[in-house]
């Protein structure tokens, strides 16, 4: 360490040097050791894992291969159509002759066609009515009064209606006149 | 027992193997994960880690590298990991790293030359702190004197040349920092 506030190269290394060079804390490795040991005892249960998902794979992956299907590859398609016979084929029969063709019938006469039937019935509402001469006649059965209870009521004549005359000359009494 | 040996049994599964090389490299490893966080805390969750990466994958190492070089890398990434996440990004925020106490070696040492050293060192750590990022994992892996520029180099895939220099720099910059300060230089 530095005795005054001098400092040259050798002193600056020395004094830095010195503040760095720091060792690990007391019981650092017994630390370290301990770690190892927790991490070391945590993995031992798990050990079985890593086969045991080995194993599930190569299950799971045998499982996929199961079921797949066969896989046809096109050259062997081709060499089993170059090995199997081929099969004769039938001769062709031979065509029937052309049998001669029937003669036309005269085609008959063209016949008129037969007139449309009134689709709507026309009314003439216009024409003239039957005589009532015509019409049967209802004979309407005579009606006693006193069998319905009916009395009879005098009635006075009416006055003469006089005729309604407007003077027009006369003066507006309040201005109505003007609607 | 070389390295190589300690290796061929812990992948054997020899615990006490594994141990041997935690014992040899705890420092090591730790000294680079504190590198890049900064933070005491961060840097042994990311140096345990380091160790608990390197034995599930002990495996898989080929020898290409020494081992001090490998774990170099696992526990560089996994440095940079700790100082990515979250919550650590949080609790920088409400705390100062360089303010961490510093225990300086007190062996043949007066009481008075211990707190005037502790004020040095606490200096110095606060300056190294705020220094640019890249700048301060170099100077800190290169100060703390585990690694060469090599196996640096090959470790973080940062060329040689590129690593000097932005150590060269650090130092440069600290030194003006230190100056600033009433250091004489």
């Amino acid at each position: 360490m530095m005795d005054d506030t001098r400092l040259d190269d050798a002193a600056l290394d020395v004094l830095v040097s010195e503040t760095v060079r720091v060792d690990a804390p007391e019981g650092f490795a017994i630390r370290v050791g301990a770690a190892l040991d927790s991490r070391e005892s945590l993995a031992r249960p798990r050990a079985w894992l890593r086969p045991a998902f080995a194993v599930a794979a190569l299950l799971l992956a045998a499982l996929w291969w199961w079921r797949q299907p066969v896989p046809v590859k096109p050259e062997g398609l081709r060499e089993t159509r170059a090995v199997a016979p081929v099969a004769p084929r039938a001769p062709y029969a031979p065509r029937a002759p052309y049998a001669p063709r029937a003669p036309y019938a005269p085609r008959a006469p063209y016949a008129p066609p037969a007139p449309y039937a009134p689709v709507y019935v026309r009314i003439d509402h216009e024409r003239a009515l039957d005589a009532l001469d015509d019409l049967p006649a209802v004979q309407q059965a005579g009606i006693d009064p006193a069998a319905i209870g009916t009395r009879t009521i005098d009635v006075q004549p009416a006055d003469a209606i006089t005729p309604l005359t407007i003077d027009t000359d006369r003066p507006d009494p309040g201005g109505e006149g003007d609607h | 027992m070389t390295d190589g040996e300690l290796v061929e049994r812990a992948r054997r599964g020899d615990r006490a193997a594994f141990d041997a090389i935690v014992e040899r490299y705890q420092h090591v490893v730790f000294r680079t994960a504190l590198a890049v966080t900064s933070n005491r805390e961060e840097a042994e969750d990311a140096a345990q880690e380091t160790f608990l990466r390197a034995f599930g994958h002990i495996g898989t190492f080929r020898g290409d590298s020494s081992l001090k070089t490998w774990l170099l890398a696992i526990a560089w990434r996994e440095g940079i990991s700790k100082r990515r996440s979250l919550v650590n990004r949080l609790r920088r925020m409400v705390s100062t790293p360089e303010d961490e106490a510093f225990d300086p070696p007190a062996a043949g040492r007066t009481e008075e030359a211990r707190v005037v050293d502790a004020e040095h060192a606490l200096t110095v750590r606060r300056l190294v702190a705020r220094l640019p990022q890249s700048y301060r994992e170099a100077l800190m892996l290169a100060a703390a004197g585990d690694y060469t520029f090599d196996e640096m180099s090959a470790a973080l895939g940062v060329p040689v040349g590129t690593l000097k220099w932005r150590v060269s720099e650090a130092r440069r910059q600290l030194r003006e920092k230190l100056r600033a300060l009433g250091y004489q230089g």
